[in-house]
């Protein structure tokens, strides 16, 4: 009998992009930013993605939720290839993968009100809701984020950092999806700040179900959080396993870079 | 007999004033910084760690915007209530900063080498001539960049993040500075890059003879690099000593939380602790 196919498979996934300066005469070659990438996430877990800037996390991640060009592999949805939909055919599987990006002062839009702002998904993936349930919708993903439903009338400016941060997660909740990228969620947030978000995503992984694709470069974090770690090193994977045996017994010398530059103390 | 401290700064405080009501961001500042001596200034966003290192030179909005009180002697001098055009000669010749973000520290249409020459040239008027380049290549040879001669004729897009920081400091080191203020230098940066950084900064301090106030949010990185450390929250000081007696007994709960907080390799847990159970935890006890 046959496993259940996981929830999201990426196979050879290659994303190449043309260097600036290639003409009709010359042929430069591509930057390649992911360069035969593969691993899956199984439903319900998390799967942490390590590397430097450059190392093509960050892509890979884009990628998933269409946000990068595909130049070739695929990725398969429970055993359906998505990788190469056009946008509008994609349009169910946005709902079923959301993403959460680094910058909680960049990603959202400053004009808008916090119900605003969580109302926008709901209104392309479930124009049927009524504005009423829009906000009742709204009013429980900011109490599920340990924010106060009263506070959906206020503008980002208004929050803190990890306020805001809160805020890009329940916006990705908001469709109920089944896989949320995670792209550096809590690099820009104090230390003492980034604990409280890593606990919230601990708890409602418990409680919704949901799948992580976690992109970092703390490795710390990166360990507490994950089922399964990758290491990415120029656009391919050099290193895949459970996070004991990843961080406590690298075999690849980069991953063991990356360690020792970690302050202990 | 203990060294005369090469900055001692008394009850330091700022205050900024918008729409007729006053905010405090520090109060009561006090700490000497030896020569040679690397202090941390460890708190969160908002603890004023930041704005009581911009008042020593009062890089801030002037007055009644900004007031800033108390005492600053840099070799003796009182740097507080100095008039702007003496400050003006204090700032990147006698005390020095690099901030988080290197890439919006720099100007993008300029090379790196003219911007550092434009400091020489500002600060050190005995360097003239074919010195300027000279001293400007040698500066960028002393941060650990390779092609010195190359860096200096590069724009600031055309370097990396790590690099960047590294023309910074090189930009604060031409003009010799007694005191380098390095506000987060690494945040922005690589873990392997910070780790580059932090040992940049430790060799500087060891062949020159520099003080460095290094304000961080991240006591992890305090515990490799500064011999003392001053604890910040909501613009007080709410500890202060060497590194190793705060580590390892903090005696304050905001600090015992800021130090509980930090993920660390090999200890798998449930949750992470967080700064809030602690107080809460803290203040029940």
């Amino acid at each position: 009998m046959n496993a259940p196919a996981p929830l999201l498979e990426v196979r050879d996934l290659k994303v190449h992009y043309p260097r600036p300066g290639a003409g009709w005469f010359r042929k430069a070659e591509p930057v390649r930013a992911v360069d035969g990438v593969s691993f899956s996430v199984p439903r319900g877990r998390t799967v942490g993605l390590v590397g430097e800037s450059g190392s093509g996390k960050t892509t890979t991640g884009r990628a998933i939720v269409k946000l990068a060009p595909v130049t070739s592999g695929e990725i398969l949805w429970e055993g359906r290839d998505i990788g190469r939909l056009s946008s509008r055919a994609f349009l169910p599987w946005r709902k079923k993968v959301q993403m959460v990006f680094q910058d909680p002062y960049g990603s959202l839009n400053p004009r808008s009100d916090i119900l605003a702002i969580l109302s926008e998904p709901l209104e392309i993936h479930f124009p049927e809701m009524s504005r009423a349930d829009r906000e009742a919708r709204c009013a429980e993903l900011l109490r599920k984020v340990g924010l106060k439903p009263e506070q959906m009338r206020r503008h980002p400016h208004e929050f803190s950092g990890g306020q805001r941060q809160r805020i890009g997660i329940a916006r990705a909740l908001a469709v109920q999806p089944e896989l949320i990228v995670c792209d550096e969620p809590v690099s820009a947030l104090d230390v003492s700040v980034q604990a409280s978000v890593v606990n919230l995503l601990q708890d409602l992984q418990e409680e919704l179900g949901v799948a992580y694709l976690f992109i970092a470069h703390d490795l710390a974090v990166v360990e507490h959080i994950s089922h399964h770690v990758l290491v990415m090193e120029k656009g391919v994977v050099v290193e895949q396993g459970s996070p004991e045996r990843i961080l406590g017994a690298p075999t690849h010398p980069y991953t063991r870079t990356l360690l020792d530059a970690v302050p202990r103390f | 007999m203990a060294s005369e401290p090469l900055l001692r700064v008394r009850d330091l405080g700022v205050t900024f004033r918008s729409g007729g009501a006053d905010t405090v961001a520090s109060s009561g500042v006090t700490y000497d910084l030896a020569p040679g001596e690397i202090l941390a200034v460890v708190g969160e966003s908002g603890s004023g760690k930041s704005v009581s290192a911009l008042a020593l030179t009062r890089l801030l909005p002037a007055a009644p915007a900004c007031r800033v009180t108390g005492s600053v002697l840099l070799e003796g001098e009182e740097l507080v209530g100095l008039p702007e055009e003496r400050l003006a000669k204090v700032r990147g010749k006698r005390i020095a900063y690099i901030f988080q973000e290197p890439g919006t520290s720099m100007n993008p249409v300029y090379t790196i080498g003219f911007q550092i020459a434009e400091a020489v040239k500002a600060h050190r008027p005995e360097v003239t001539g074919a010195d300027v380049r000279r001293t400007v290549e040698a500066s960028l040879d002393a941060v650990g960049i390779r092609e010195p001669a190359r860096a200096a004729d590069s724009y600031p897009h055309e370097l990396s993040g790590g690099m960047l920081q590294r023309a910074m400091i090189a930009m604060a080191l031409a003009c010799e500075p007694k005191v380098l203020v390095a506000d987060e230098p690494t945040t922005a940066l690589d873990v392997t890059i910070q780790k580059q950084i932090m040992e940049l900064l430790a060799r500087l301090r060891r062949e020159r003879g520099m003080s460095i106030l290094l304000i961080t949010h991240n006591f992890g990185i305090v515990a490799n690099t500064a011999d003392n450390v001053l604890v910040m929250s909501q613009g007080r000081v709410v500890e202060q000593g060497p590194v190793a007696r705060v580590m390892s007994a903090p005696e304050h709960p905001y600090t015992r939380g800021l130090i509980a907080c930090i993920p660390r390799l090999g200890q798998r847990r449930r949750r992470l602790p967080t700064l809030e159970d602690h107080l809460r935890e803290s203040a029940q006890a």
